[in-house]
């Protein structure tokens, strides 16, 4: 394989996070599997998607990569060291964060200098004699004026605080970038801005890019490589090419088909099968999307499928598990 | 590195700081204008009431009591307000009184504020155990009949201006605490608190760099209402004799005297009436007036 | 399309106008709206946030804020001339002749009322019949939008259900009283792509079945090809482009059009990785210039964009724009990008 020369940043290994929800007076507390078992390697440089719809665990598994929340049990290693043994200031020179609402994710009584500089005060005390020069630099480098550090956030449109958001994300020069959603709540000529300034910066820096959506032509557009992930599993990973042209998974499959082409030509494509989406508290036994699932067999609401090589991608599907050789999950 | 594409070509405009936008609303704001200038005034009384009264306003003078006020048939300029059944000039009395009525209301909400708002904050931002204690304190706070105590204390501790506030303080934290945490509540669902965490900022830069600034508007405007509702209470204790001890002039002491007066002599306590009647006036609309003219503006 | 009769117009809006009142005084937020929607037929208005889209369906509602007044030439709905209403005679339309559907089916559905309760009650309120027809009615209705065990969930408090049956509850509520016309502001926005692609294909299928004319609200290029029968491009609170689905995004005529279109992921050459922009934003109402409104952002702008106000064309029958520049010029620019 051509990726196993290159060096992963971050080396996820069965991660799961559980929470439970309200302690009932009788009966078993429900607990909500938000992330069950996710393996994963994010190599050093490249732009890895994930996506899914709400509910899938995908930003759950963001917070668990930016030590906001612990995992309930999984390793994670970053630079080949477990990202417990870092200090907090150590990740956070390391991994930083491009959230999904710019009208919430700056602090609305700070300047813009002031919130692009937080992670250099925070790192070395308020003292230190370059921050503006830094804070300068980050502006540039997203496409900011210098007349924008005095304003306040209130005083910017939506694609400008996100610009700011990046800048801030960016001063310390992290080398992993966790974005959530960061343009769905933007407008679409402005989602283009941010989306090319995402992909520039990351070539330019060298940065590598965990880039988390629900929107499909998105992240086709932006990504190398792809994991979907349903009801906290991974059900298909491999290169965004593969996993477009030839969805394996029938969960991969639904998702593309949901996507609504910008022709008037096509129609729109309708699932088949509604079996709407399960109560994440309770899923259903074997494959989470066995109820939905057009193919569905006897075995897929029984055993619980590996993720597993098939040609170019790896796909946690029955319908796979036959013609596979190898297992190279874990 | 000039690859990114500018977002503003067409947006070069200075964009002026929260303290220049709250001046420039404040220069229309007439609420905010008349708020401010009663309480200045207020300040400025209580400062200067050494300077400015005309007499001493514990010198009793046995054969010029109850003297008309200037504007009343053999009024005098000596005495503007008259004097008491003592012969103590009214005026003066009245200026003292505002220190009393200052100090009393404005160390009961800075206390109470203080207090109340880090068990709001702390139980917001930390929830779980913490936020339950602090809500279990406030459970308490509010089921108990909160006058009967202070009554109750009073008698106990003696009406000292440090006691009586203290008191009073204790009276009022719990609406600073709900608000606190409320509020906190609120900004902790904020991304940019997650996006402190994920810079490694420790938890006392949180709660005084990014949850106190965006709370303080409301604790101020909780601050000024329960200052106006301290000046009312103590106004009522003294009243009743609870409260600060005579001969200090407070102004619920000054109403409280000329109870035995009001039908022969009713500017006696129409005049101290009315001085706590516009002050707390006034600090309602210094607090709404400062709420509007530093709310940072909607999304828009 | 067939050339229908004027009689099957159902809404007919001429120049319309929103204003604003502020401190500072009145501002424009729509500037000569006109469309006409048709039964049966889909028109949808699409634009980025702040381009007036929905203001001008709140305006037809009726439901503007104190703030907010307007002026039309006309705004004829189904023969009855909405302008001059009162407020009691637009809100015995609204809802039984012209419904809506927001965005979010959380805040749309009253979370203390059960949902059979709530549909009756529009049922009831407008006097289409007394409460036992209203519940044979929502019954038949929920299982029309595809709830299994409707008469069940009549007793359903909103929070029970999922965002996607939520939204077709209200889509069966905006039913009940059997209208003639609904107004949906995108109403796929708050759900799931799986969701969306359903909930809009039970949408068209009563549209049809129906026979309603349907006005759809959307920033989203995608809905609109696959729903709509004639768009309205808004920017800046104007229409700055109207035309058959097929012909608009055949042949877009105006700059903003254009470059809408180019934004969308997916849609250039392939190795290109770059995506078109438009640069700038959206000008708040305060910024809008005399003449076009969107001179400080095209590309192709001119001296003369600055100018007078620019006049809707019209190209074809049915397609119309607003540019000052030639067609020809306009649509080789599509053409060569």
């Amino acid at each position: 394989m051509e990726q196993n020369n290159q060096k992963a940043a971050l080396q996820v290994r069965d991660l799961s996070v559980t929470f439970s929800l309200g302690k009932k007076l009788f009966g078993p507390s429900s607990k909500l599997h938000a992330v069950n078992g996710v393996s994963l390697d994010v190599f050093r440089g490249e732009f890895l998607s994930i996506v899914g719809e709400s509910g899938c665990g995908k930003s759950t598994f963001a917070k668990v990569l930016l030590g906001l929340q612990k995992p309930t049990s999984g390793a994670i290693d970053l630079n080949g060291r477990p990202l417990a043994s870092y200090s907090r200031l150590e990740i956070a020179r390391q991994i930083q964060p491009v959230f999904q609402d710019p009208y919430s994710s700056l602090n609305p009584r700070k300047s813009v200098a002031a919130n692009v500089a937080l992670p250099l005060i925070v790192g070395k005390g308020e003292g230190s004699a370059d921050i503006r020069g830094s804070v300068q630099k980050a502006l540039d480098l997203v496409g900011l004026s210098r007349k924008h550090a005095g304003a306040y956030p209130n005083q910017l449109s939506g694609g400008q605080r996100q610009r700011v958001a990046i800048a801030r994300a960016l001063i310390t020069r992290p080398g992993i970038l966790i974005c959530d959603e960061p343009t769905s709540a933007l407008d679409v000529s402005v989602q283009a801005q941010i989306l090319n300034l995402l992909q520039n910066l990351g070539r330019e820096l060298n940065i590598t890019c965990i880039f988390i959506s629900h929107d499909l032509s998105v992240v086709k557009h932006m990504s190398k490589r792809v994991a979907v992930m349903y009801l906290g599993r991974i059900v298909e990973l491999g290169a965004a090419e593969d996993v477009f042209n030839r969805p394996r998974h029938p969960y991969t499959k639904m998702l593309i088909g949901s996507i609504l082409p910008a022709d008037p030509g096509k129609k729109l494509s309708i699932p088949t099968n509604d079996g709407g989406f399960p109560d994440p508290t309770n899923p259903p036994p074997g494959c989470h999307f066995s109820p939905r699932c057009d193919q569905a067999m006897e075995v897929c609401s029984k055993v619980k499928p590996d993720l597993l090589r098939d040609e170019a991608v790896e796909v946690a599907c029955h319908l796979y598990s036959g013609t596979s050789t190898q297992r190279l999950a874990s | 590195m000039a690859s990114a594409p500018t977002a503003t070509n067409t947006q070069e405009m200075d964009y002026p700081s929260p303290w220049q936008n709250a001046w420039e609303r404040s220069k229309t704001h007439i609420g905010l204008q008349i708020g401010f200038s009663i309480v200045l005034l207020a300040a400025l009384a209580a400062i200067f009431a050494p300077l400015i009264a005309p007499a001493d306003p514990y010198a009793q003078s046995l054969t010029s009591r109850l003297l008309p006020a200037v504007w009343q048939p053999n009024g005098s300029w000596d005495h503007i307000l008259g004097t008491d059944a003592y012969g103590r000039d009214v005026l003066s009395r009245l200026l003292y009184g505002t220190q009393v009525t200052m100090i009393v209301g404005f160390g009961a909400a800075v206390v109470s504020g203080i207090v109340g708002s880090v068990l709001g904050i702390l139980g917001g931002y930390f929830g779980g155990k913490v936020d339950a204690v602090v809500i279990f304190l406030i459970n308490v706070k509010l089921a108990m009949p909160g006058v009967l105590i202070a009554l109750s204390l009073v008698s106990i501790f003696g009406g000292s201006l440090i006691s009586i506030t203290v008191i009073l303080a204790l009276l009022f934290w719990d609406r600073f605490a709900v608000v606190a945490r409320t509020a906190t509540q609120q900004v902790c669902a904020n991304e940019y608190i997650a996006a402190a965490e994920c810079v490694g900022a420790s938890r006392t830069w949180i709660i005084f760099r990014e949850i106190l600034p965006n709370i303080a508007n409301q604790i101020i405007i909780i601050g000024s209402l329960e200052m106006a509702i301290a000046i009312l209470v103590e106004a009522a204790l003294s009243f009743l004799g609870l409260g600060i001890q005579p001969p200090t002039p407070s102004w619920g002491i000054l109403v409280s005297e000329a109870r035995a007066f009001m039908f022969l002599k009713p500017h006696l306590i129409v005049i101290p009436g009315m001085a706590i009647f516009i002050l707390v006036i006034g600090i309602n609309l210094l607090g709404d007036g400062i709420r509007d003219v530093t709310a940072p503006q909607g999304r828009n | 399309m067939t050339s229908s009769p004027a009689s099957e117009t159902v809404l007919d809006v001429k120049n319309l106008n929103v204003y604003i009142k502020t401190a500072v005084g009145p501002l424009q937020a729509t500037k000569d709206v006109s469309f006409q929607v048709r039964r049966g037929e889909t028109l949808a208005i699409v634009g980025e946030s702040g381009c007036g889209k929905t203001i001008t369906s709140l305006a037809l509602m009726g439901l503007l804020p104190k703030a907010a007044f307007v002026q039309a030439e006309s705004c004829n709905f189904a023969g009855t001339e909405l302008q001059g209403l009162t407020r009691s005679q637009l809100s015995r339309i609204r809802g039984k002749s012209m419904s809506m559907i927001f965005q979010d089916p959380m805040t749309s559905l009253n979370p203390v009322y059960t949902i059979g309760d709530q549909l009756a009650e529009v049922y009831v309120k407008h006097g289409m019949g007394n409460k036992r027809a209203a519940r044979e009615r929502a019954i038949m209705l929920l299982e029309r939008v595809g709830i299994k065990n409707a008469a069940e969930r009549l007793s359903y408090y909103p929070h029970q259900l999922s965002g996607g049956l939520r939204q077709r509850v209200v889509i069966a509520m905006a039913l009940m009283c059997g209208p003639q016309l609904i107004i949906a502001d995108e109403p796929t926005t708050a759900l799931d792509v799986t969701v969306q692609a359903r909930t809009l294909a039970l949408l068209g299928e009563l549209q049809r079945e129906f026979g309603l004319a349907l006005i759809l609200i959307t920033h989203d290029l995608g809905i609109v090809a696959s729903m709509a029968d004639r768009v309205a491009v808004m920017y800046a609170g104007c229409v700055v482009e109207a035309a058959t689905t097929e012909e608009l995004f055949r042949s877009p005529l105006h700059p903003y059009t254009q470059g809408l279109m180019r934004c969308i992921p997916g849609r250039h050459k392939a190795g290109d990785s770059h995506l078109h922009t438009i640069p700038g934003m959206v000008p708040s109402l305060v910024e809008i210039r005399p003449g076009c409104v969107f001179q400080n952002r095209c590309a192709m702008a001119i001296e003369r964009c600055g100018g007078s106000d620019i006049e809707l064309r019209d190209v074809e029958e049915a397609h119309s724009f607003r540019c000052i520049m030639p067609q020809a010029e306009l649509a080789s620019s599509w053409l060569h990008s």
